[in-house]
């Protein structure tokens, strides 16, 4: 039993790895990494070239909300530039000289607001969050003002400044979590990227033995096996994730076991594909990375594929894990997912083109390799 | 000398490894520049529901429609349609003007207009909001300014009570905040470096007699493919790099030699092209999302980072020498991790060398498992 178990794994060590330890740990990893969840307490600074008791107002309401973290106060615009370019600080504020006088004269003085374009995370987050805090600011003055101008309550002072109000519907991921939003997808990728590794490294097709393979005894049974073991990691790793690291799981088990399930076995059988139609390994190997990893970025998963090139999306729509990724997300996080059946089918879909095309390959080459080797055997 | 050319000759003899490390990586540059062109998020699809039906909303509805980044989709006919389409996907953002809108705003009850997001997908969201917030409250703003034109306040002065103050955002390097300008400077150095390792490691597994001579012919194919993506961005794809491109080349070119004690092990403990190959093919995404260019450095817990950095040498120098190339000077704390991946180089070759002297075969030439055949 010893010696078994100890075979197995010898023999198997490469998929262990590729399919659980590896994916496991980076999952830890990352999740660990993104373990804040939102970016918060960015560096920033505050060029404050008006010293009054509101523009200090406005620096502590920069300073006690979450996003921001002001470490910085320059002298002049210039140094707060360096300080950006130097990438110590993502965010700056500029308030001008005079700026509390103007804003009593009414001349609509100009605040500039400083972002890192290159750190695209941070300044999408660091846009909206400092723009909320500017119009709330902004609407308080004006409330003032019209009290004091034209005798209107503070309530319909407030309703005269802002006569649109917003109510903003984050559904899905309220907080923009971004483990939430990035994490599950991409760690299942990974999986995907193991299982392509280790299915075109197999022996599924063994070139030169192929006369005495059969289908359903050697084959069949080995991309039974992989299916379930690609399936059994993704599901780990997604409990890891809800139970370690709180990322929703609002869908039933079951529709999404059935939706890996799937996406697992359609992996699978597009790998037997790869490895039916390029007999060296390494090459198929390789094949199978150029398919596989690019994916996750093809698949609309983080860049959305509305924004891609037509002939790009077309690419995309060949590969499994488009149909696969965002429904995951949309039944992890809102707990259904509007294109389930349809993506379900389009899995199947290709999960039956490949096997069907990968075993008109293995026919073929069965039987010219079984001729062969009858005409070597007369020959004899 | 004479080793040199011979390893020369062996890797042009061979054309895997030029096609893998040249053509492979500019083609892989050409082909995300294309994924990441648009550098906009434009056409988000919306559906609205104009409740009010008056001049007013119908103006609302106008802006977005006219607005490149959204495109409206459905007129939804109740609140939970436009629900429903959001948490359905159908649509990534809904608009919702309430029954009595405009009432409400002549009679100065202040008026709420609901925006309903899609917020799976933070890139769409963040993009899809701040433009709706901008769009409102522009509207906004010219309805204060008739009101307080309507208490006899001339117009100009109307305009400096409803503004207050101005906001001018400026966004430094990538004023349009693009996937373009965030995404290829870093994928660049990740595609050099996966070609690189499954070149370099098939190539070492397979003879590892001059390993000095032949790291050095794999490290400055790379260091070149490198230039020749950087220069690809920089006139092709139109990123606009402040940086010198032959010194961030140069990094590389270090960054190459930390990963030659990275190949040279993996090469050991594989014993066998496959394998390695299997192996580092797999490393792409793990190096990339742990590099602290998705989630910053600064954000990252102490003890994740240091096993980080422990294990793979991407988080020293993809974001420092992004933010050389795209604001044109090194960074702060740039020399410090310079200093810390070379000490990683050096770990690493020596752990490397140990490791093959001990598994690597004596005998050179490649162990092939028998499953391999």
């Amino acid at each position: 039993m010893k010696t078994n178990l100890k075979n197995f794994f010898r023999k198997n060590i490469a998929a262990i790895i590729l399919l659980f330890l590896l994916p496991h740990i980076v999952n830890i990893l990352t999740c660990t990494m993104m373990n804040e969840k939102q970016l918060t307490d960015i560096p920033s600074a505050m060029l404050l070239e008006d010293n009054s008791s509101l523009t200090r107002q406005i620096a502590q309401d920069f300073d006690y909300s979450d996003t921001f973290s002001v470490e910085y106060y320059p002298e002049n615009i210039q140094q707060m530039e360096i300080l950006m370019q130097e990438g110590k600080i993502y965010f700056g504020l500029v308030i001008p000289d005079g700026f509390t006088k103007d804003i009593k004269k009414f001349k609509s003085p100009t605040v500039t607001a400083l972002f890192d374009g290159s750190q695209l995370s941070s300044a999408s987050f660091t846009k909206i969050a400092s723009s909320e805090i500017l119009m709330t600011l902004k609407t308080g003055a004006i409330i003032n003002t019209y009290k004091g101008k034209y005798n209107m309550s503070s309530q319909e002072a407030l309703n005269t400044a802002m006569p649109i109000s917003i109510t903003t519907r984050l559904l899905g991921n309220p907080t923009r979590n971004y483990i939430n939003f990035l994490l599950p997808g991409m760690m299942l990728a990974l999986v995907q990227v193991g299982m392509a590794m280790s299915i075109c490294a197999d022996d599924i097709s063994i070139k030169k033995n192929i006369t005495h393979i059969n289908f359903s005894t050697n084959i069949l049974p080995k991309l039974g096996t992989y299916s379930i073991l690609g399936y059994i990691s993704m599901i780990s790793i997604l409990s890891v994730q809800h139970f370690v690291f709180q990322v929703p799981f609002k869908a039933s088990f079951f529709k999404v076991s059935v939706l890996i399930l799937t996406f697992s076995i359609t992996v699978t059988c597009v790998c037997f594909l790869i490895s039916i139609l390029i007999e060296n390994k390494i090459l198929s190997v390789q094949a199978a990375a150029v398919w596989f990893i690019p994916s996750s970025i093809l698949s609309g998963y983080t860049w959305p594929s509305i924004a891609m090139p037509s002939f790009i999306s077309s690419l995309a729509s060949l590969m499994p894990f488009t149909y696969f990724a965002n429904t995951l997300r949309d039944l992890l996080l809102k707990g259904h997912s509007y294109f389930y059946f349809r993506n379900l089918i389009y899995l199947m879909l290709i999960s039956l083109i490949s096997l069907i095309i990968a075993l008109v390959f293995y026919l073929l080459k069965k039987y010219l390799m079984t001729r062969r080797h009858h005409y070597v055997t007369v020959d004899q | 000398m004479s080793q040199l050319i011979s390893e020369i000759e062996k890797f042009i003899s061979a054309p895997k490894n030029l096609i893998f490390m040249v053509l492979g990586p500019i083609f892989f540059t050409f082909f995300f520049g294309m994924v990441y062109n648009d550098d906009y998020l434009n056409n988000i699809p919306m559906a609205v529901i104009d409740m009010d039906k008056s001049s007013l909303s119908r103006n609302i509805l106008n802006e977005f429609d006219n607005d490149s980044r959204y495109i409206v989709e459905y007129y939804a006919e109740d609140t939970s349609q436009i629900h429903e389409m959001v948490e359905t996907g159908q649509v990534s953002m809904g608009l919702i003007i309430p029954e009595g809108f405009t009432k409400d705003i002549k009679a100065k009850k202040s008026s709420k207009a609901v925006l309903v997001l899609d917020g799976t997908n933070i890139a769409i969201a963040n993009n899809a909001l701040s433009s709706a917030n901008e769009i409102i409250a522009t509207v906004s703003t010219g309805i204060d300014i008739e009101f307080i034109k309507s208490k006899n306040t001339p117009s100009p002065i109307a305009k400096n009570y409803a503004s207050m103050f101005n906001i001018n955002n400026k966004t430094m390097w990538d004023s349009k905040l693009s996937y373009k300008y965030y995404m290829l400077p870093g994928m660049v150095l990740v595609l050099t470096q996966q070609l690189f390792l499954s070149i370099f490691v098939t190539n070492y597994i397979s003879d590892r007699r001059n390993v000095f001579y032949k790291s050095l012919i794999h490290i400055t194919t790379g260091v070149f493919t490198y230039y020749l993506c950087l220069l690809i961005l920089k006139k092709i794809l139109h990123i606009t790099i402040l940086g010198n491109i032959a010194i961030a080349s140069g990094f590389a070119g270090l960054y190459l030699i930390a990963l030659t004690g990275i190949g040279m092990t993996i090469g050991a403990l594989t014993k066998n092209s496959l394998r390695a190959t299997q192996f580092c093919m797999m490393m792409s995404l793990p190096s990339f999302l742990t590099a602290g260019y998705v989630w910053p450095v600064f954000k990252i817990p102490f003890i994740t980072k240091v096993i980080v950095k422990m294990f793979w040498p991407l988080i020293y120098i993809i974001s420092p020498l992004k933010d050389y190339l795209i604001k044109g000077i090194f960074p702060y704390g740039f020399w410090i991790n310079i200093l810390e991946l070379s000490i990683f180089a050096v770990i690493w070759i020596l752990i490397g060398f140990m490791l093959s002297r001990k598994f690597l075969p004596a005998t050179y030439g490649e162990i092939i498992e028998p499953s391999e055949v």
